[in-house]
């Protein structure tokens, strides 16, 4: 082996020595000329309140537009906010982002994370957002100072200009209210101080320690009671097939009637049957007491044959029964 | 029923036959604890009865009345635990989801052997599956916490 090889190369070639079969991804050509076309489209929609929020405490807080699966965006998505923002790493905090039109994914135009692409999609965006933000907290500290911005830099939380030092988290409330740069500008890479190092991921506090939130750790006070009301109204809580029949063979004056007693007959009914399960399961066990509720649905049937022999009946169904 | 949990006694109205994991997570709102599989096999739900680690999500909680119950929550909030320092030095966590069950299972192991081999280690925690494949850095990290003092608190 002389020339270093890619790892496209590499999987290409033992995939070929092996004789197994390799299928690369590759996007669908609309996707990838829409993604063409966003990198030009991308600058004017620089948003850096959308990804960073600066605390008077020079608490930097990133918001991830992707979920955190363990694939560590958490950690690696911020590091291309702080490396353009030339905030202190170790005051650098993530948060999942909200549902919001400002996360949609730059290719997919939806807010989601998947099929690889958290970093490619949005890797200048946020690098982007993080430039804004400092050039911002620059061009406060130099209004402050009277100085030119350009004379000022930026450098692992503060503002400098000559021997006057200003933190990001007292320039970050006038920083705020500045327009937002159109075409920040980006560092060379070669200046790279986080990104392409390693750090540590900034999600283990909260998951060695069992604070995370989970899907299955959210609670939602009332919303079972919600859920339970719009049930209520929304879903037919009796019998279709008897009410179908009662609205349409009663006397049309007293079909509100009838559909009252019905339900409140069934209602009735389901007071002592409810009541009677876990006295009879303790009985004579789960078979003997669905036995015994089963009565209730047999006598039903046996009601309903009994009332299709009806000369009345007829009526049923606008005589399609 | 009264409960002793990470310290704490606590008067819950459950049933006898209720999980404990469920009285841990929905009537003392200690969501730490993970439910996984239901059924023993996954060992996310681990907490510590009197020191030794059980499965949760099949403990009637009536067998947990009058022990000791630790959860992830009673280790140390501030992840001061050597354990969890070791956790946070080598980046073991990925999703995180069995972590809680993974870290249990590591302070019962280091507690009855301080300095573990990787075999004590595997035949520990060889129940704590994870779907992230953390397997590799959960072994080096018990060793660093064994180093860190992990069997002495």
């Amino acid at each position: 082996m002389n020339a270093p090889l890619s790892r496209r190369a590499f999987l290409t070639h033992s995939a070929l020595a092996g004789g197994g079969l390799l299928i690369g991804l590759s996007l669908p050509s609309p996707v990838r000329r829409s993604f063409a076309q966003e990198g030009a489209a991308a600058a004017p929609a620089i948003k850096p309140n959308a990804f960073v929020r600066i605390a008077p405490d020079d608490t930097v807080t990133i918001f991830l537009k992707h979920s955190e699966m363990g694939q560590g965006v958490a950690t690696s998505l911020p590091m291309a906010v702080a490396e353009e923002l030339e905030c202190d790493w170790s005051r650098v905090r993530c948060e999942h982002a909200p549902a919001s039109p400002d996360y949609v994914h730059t290719v997919y135009r939806m807010q989601m994370t998947g099929g690889s692409t958290s970093t490619w999609e949005s890797f200048d965006q946020l690098r982007l957002a993080g430039a804004a933000a400092r050039e911002m907290l620059i061009a406060a500290a130099a209004a402050q100072w009277g100085v030119p911005a350009s004379a000022c830099r930026a450098e692992n939380g503060f503002v400098i200009h000559g021997e006057r030092r200003a933190r990001f988290g007292e320039l970050a409330a006038t920083a705020a209210q500045l327009p937002v740069p159109t075409s920040p500008k980006l560092k060379d890479p070669k200046d790279w101080k986080i990104l392409g190092k390693p750090a540590h991921r900034l999600d283990s506090p909260e998951k060695i320690t069992g604070r995370a939130e989970f899907g299955i750790d959210v609670k939602r006070p009332g919303l079972l009671t919600a859920l339970c009301f719009v049930w209520g109204f929304a879903v037919v809580a009796d019998s279709a097939q008897f009410s179908a029949a009662v609205s349409e063979l009663t006397d049309p004056r007293y079909v509100g009637t009838a559909l009252t007693i019905q339900t409140s007959l069934g209602f009735l009914l389901t007071l002592f049957t409810i009541r009677m399960v876990p006295p009879l399961r303790d009985w004579i066990g789960w078979h003997g007491a669905l036995a015994i509720l089963a009565l209730g649905p047999a006598f039903g049937i046996w009601s309903m044959r009994r009332l299709r022999r009806l000369p009345e009946a007829e009526k049923m169904a606008g005589g399609r029964r | 029923m009264k409960l002793q949990v990470n310290g704490k006694e606590h008067d819950v109205s459950v049933p006898g036959d209720m999980p404990l994991l469920w009285v841990l997570r929905d009537v003392l709102g200690l969501t730490g604890t993970k439910f996984g599989c239901g059924m023993a096999q996954c060992g996310a739900c681990t907490v510590h009865l009197d020191g030794k680690p059980v499965r949760s999500c099949v403990l009637p909680v009536a067998t947990a009345e009058g022990s000791r119950i630790t959860t992830i929550e009673g280790i140390d909030p501030a992840g001061g635990h050597p354990v969890q320092k070791a956790w946070a030095e080598l980046d073991v966590v990925q999703c995180g989801y069995c972590q809680s069950g993974q870290i249990m299972a590591a302070v019962a192991l280091l507690q009855e052997k301080p300095k573990p081999s990787d075999g004590d280690i595997d035949l520990a925690l060889g129940g704590n599956i994870c779907r992230c494949g953390t397997y590799q850095r959960i072994r080096a990290a018990v060793h660093r916490a064994a180093e860190l003092g992990g069997g002495r608190s």
